[in-house]
């Protein structure tokens, strides 16, 4: 399976691309109407909007800082059979890395209740893979899809012009 | 599908990953095979691949990977040197010490541990080296021992004066230019013997267990699981109790932790074998111990400031030659940074860079790519974010339709386009001879283009003026165009050739012209695309 990569030294964290829609560079942010925790802002996507959760905030406790390399990564998300699209805000995105199913191990007792799948090892690193679908509480995260308005942002202005 | 049946066959005979040469390697392989044998597509050559073993041996020639130099990766030979100087291997009285090179490619290794092994006194002249491959082209040269330039690398060649005759001083060619050959000495040949053979075929071991050392660097590497299992299985088998063997510095994690464990000889890792007798058998990788600390840059460090990083950087690469500001796209941090490593210590340079036995380039080391990385941990610039927002909030475009591709050409002043696969060539003007009775206006007489064809004016068939074709440039621009097929070709002559173009294939369905199709625009001028089965078919039936 293909994964992204990112963070640096110890801080590294893996994601699996199936869930992959699109990674995109660090683009402008709206503040929605109302804070929920480690989540950015809204972003104008594809013609939609859509919520972005800082994975640095989540991880590290610590926001983001927006480097080139920083980038958003666009994953679907299912809830009740239906896919709708988050961004994942990452800090120094720049590699990917290719396992086998078998690579994936469990993990560590330390890690045991974050939001991952297992570890990989990536150059004698123990890297956590993260499970998209856990990374927020169930509350949390339809309160944060409630945020998502699938309406179209340019088609409209496109008539016009 | 072909190609993927192709890959499937590869794997089965040689245990090639495809993944691991790159399936474009397979694929220009393949097709030149095709073009080699004269054949029609991928379905024939698979056909003739499935019938006859010699062509599996012909695409295997073209695809398997054997770039290599003396020396290579030199601590493996360091490796072999401190265990017999040390007495890690021990000969008895009359014993020979026996090495096997697999993968063995162009002979740069097999040659190397002899001169390795001959520079040792102590080994004296017991030692026998077998080298396999599976590549004849690549074992004849081997035997022949005779190699360019390319195949040393590397500060310490003076090995090449004591092993090697210089031959062939300066090319014919260019007699200035230093271009010598060195030939293997006869006393390190003959340490050596080649053997052609497929490492997956038991043919190609000795019976027993026979072997000191097993070379087999950068080999595992291009094999799917399968074939890299059955290859270590028939490794154990002839390896010695006591015995080693090396793979390359990029192949320690694939072996499984129930054939070989790691073993530290002198700041050289390594893995030894586990053995269900207890007895165990040693491997080994030449993998962190010489290698400087730039190419492991400590992980558990978070990275300083750009500005830190690259003072650290000079720090290590010590001597900096040149002294520049580097200045860094708008937004970045402005740097005064000396030269990097990589343009001092290339190719070109005589300066010495420990890592240069490891990578071939600079652009394949790691701390290039550690470079390259920092640039990316620079603060994103507000243009920049500002432009991406807007690109990322439109809808995604359209994957572009089916493209249309058409030779663009003009007649008098007016510019038509004729799809390519009608076309079979343009070139220069060639002097049309009139036919008694039968030239007339549309067709014009016979011209030796590539072979004898028939001549027409599609001036005179569109209705355009012929005379005003020079005015726009003259006839100098004037091209003749074969169309049509060979067997049925037509050759008219245009006024000027623009050349290819790529259409988006039009949707137009305005009233045009007879023989135009469809309007197509360019560079927002009007192209007429020409019916091509209209024209033909009128060609036909006016010129009998």
């Amino acid at each position: 399976m293909l994964l992204l990569l990112f963070g640096k030294g110890e801080h590294r964290y893996a994601l699996r691309s199936e869930r992959v829609l699109e990674v995109i560079p660090i683009v402008k942010m709206e503040r929605p109407g109302f804070a929920i925790k480690h989540v950015a802002g809204l972003i104008a996507h594809r013609g939609r909007q859509i919520p972005v959760i800082d994975l640095a905030d989540l991880l590290e406790g610590q926001a983001s800082e927006s480097y080139m390399s920083t980038r958003i990564i666009v994953i679907e998300w299912s809830r009740e059979g239906v896919l709708h699209p988050v961004g994942l805000i990452a800090e120094h995105l720049t590699d990917t890395v290719t396992i086998g199913d078998e690579d994936l191990r469990s993990c560590p007792d330390h890690l045991g209740d974050g939001p991952y799948l297992g570890v990989i090892e990536v150059d004698e690193d123990l890297v956590p893979v993260l499970d998209e679908e856990r990374l927020l509480p169930a509350t949390m995260a339809s309160d944060l899809l409630d945020l998502a308005l699938p309406t179209v942002v340019t088609a409209k202005e496109d008539e016009a012009s | 599908m072909p190609q993927a049946e192709i890959e499937r066959l590869l794997a089965e005979k040689i245990g090639l990953d495809p993944e691991s040469v790159g399936r474009g390697a397979i694929e220009l392989a393949v097709r030149r095979r095709i073009e080699a044998l004269g054949l029609d597509d991928e379905t024939q050559y698979l056909g003739q691949l499935r019938r006859s073993d010699e062509e599996v041996q012909e695409l295997v020639e073209e695809v398997v990977v054997r770039n290599s130099w003396f020396f290579r990766e030199r601590r493996a030979f360091a490796f072999v040197r401190h265990c017999c100087a040390g007495g890690v291997v021990t000969l008895g009285s009359g014993e020979e010490l026996r090495l096997l090179s697999l993968g063995c490619a162009y002979g740069e290794e097999p040659y190397s541990i002899a001169i390795e092994l001959l520079d040792l006194q102590e080994i004296g002249q017991q030692f026998r080296i077998d080298a396999v491959d599976i590549s004849r082209r690549a074992l004849e040269i081997a035997a022949r021992g005779r190699y360019r330039k390319n195949a040393f690398w590397g500060d310490d060649l003076s090995f090449r004066d004591r092993y090697f005759e210089r031959v062939g001083e300066g090319s014919r060619s260019a007699p200035g230019r230093e271009d010598p050959e060195f030939q293997i000495k006869e006393r390190v040949a003959e340490r050596v013997s080649f053997t052609h053979g497929n490492v997956l075929e038991p043919q190609v071991y000795p019976a027993v267990a026979t072997y000191h050392f097993i070379f087999c660097r950068n080999l595992l590497i291009y094999m799917d699981e399968r074939a890299r299992e059955q290859t270590l299985l028939a490794i154990k088998r002839v390896l010695l109790p006591t015995g080693y063997l090396l793979v390359g510095s990029a192949e320690g994690g694939r072996l499984p932790s129930y054939h070989f464990e790691t073993v530290r000889l002198e700041g050289l890792l390594g893995f030894r074998r586990v053995d269900p007798t207890g007895t165990s058998t040693g491997i080994a990788v030449d993998k962190d111990a010489e290698i400087s600390p730039a190419a492991k840059v400590p992980k558990e460090r978070q990275r300083p400031p750009m500005k830190l990083l690259l003072q650290q950087e000079q720090d290590r690469d010590r001597a900096p030659r040149t002294r520049r500001p580097t200045a860094l796209p708008p937004g970045g941090l402005e740097v005064v940074v000396e030269s990097f490593c990589w343009e001092r210590a290339g190719l070109l340079s005589d300066e010495a860079c420990p890592l240069r036995d490891e990578y071939i380039t600079c652009t394949s080391c790691p701390r290039f790519k550690e470079h390259g990385r920092t640039l990316l941990d620079r603060a994103a610039p507000q243009d920049y974010v500002d432009l991406c927002t807007e690109i990322y909030r439109q809808p995604k475009p359209d994957e572009i339709q089916a493209k249309l591709s058409a030779l663009v050409f003009r007649l008098a002043d007016r510019w038509f386009a004729l799809p390519t696969d009608h076309v079979l060539l343009v070139a220069n003007p060639e002097k049309i001879r009139s036919v008694p009775h039968r030239s007339g206006k549309v067709f014009r007489g016979i011209v030796n283009l590539t072979g004898i064809r028939l001549c027409v004016s599609l001036h005179a068939l569109l209705d355009l003026d012929e005379e005003r074709g020079g005015s726009h440039g003259g006839a100098a621009k004037a091209r003749m165009i074969a169309l049509g097929t060979e067997e049925r070709s037509w050759v008219f002559v245009a006024d000027e050739v623009h050349g290819v173009r790529q259409f988006e294939d039009p949707g137009l369905d305005e009233e045009t012209e007879i023989y135009t199709r469809e309007l197509l625009t360019w560079n927002e001028r009007t192209v007429g695309l020409l019916d091509t089965d209209l024209l033909l078919a009128n060609l036909a039936r006016i010129v009998q």
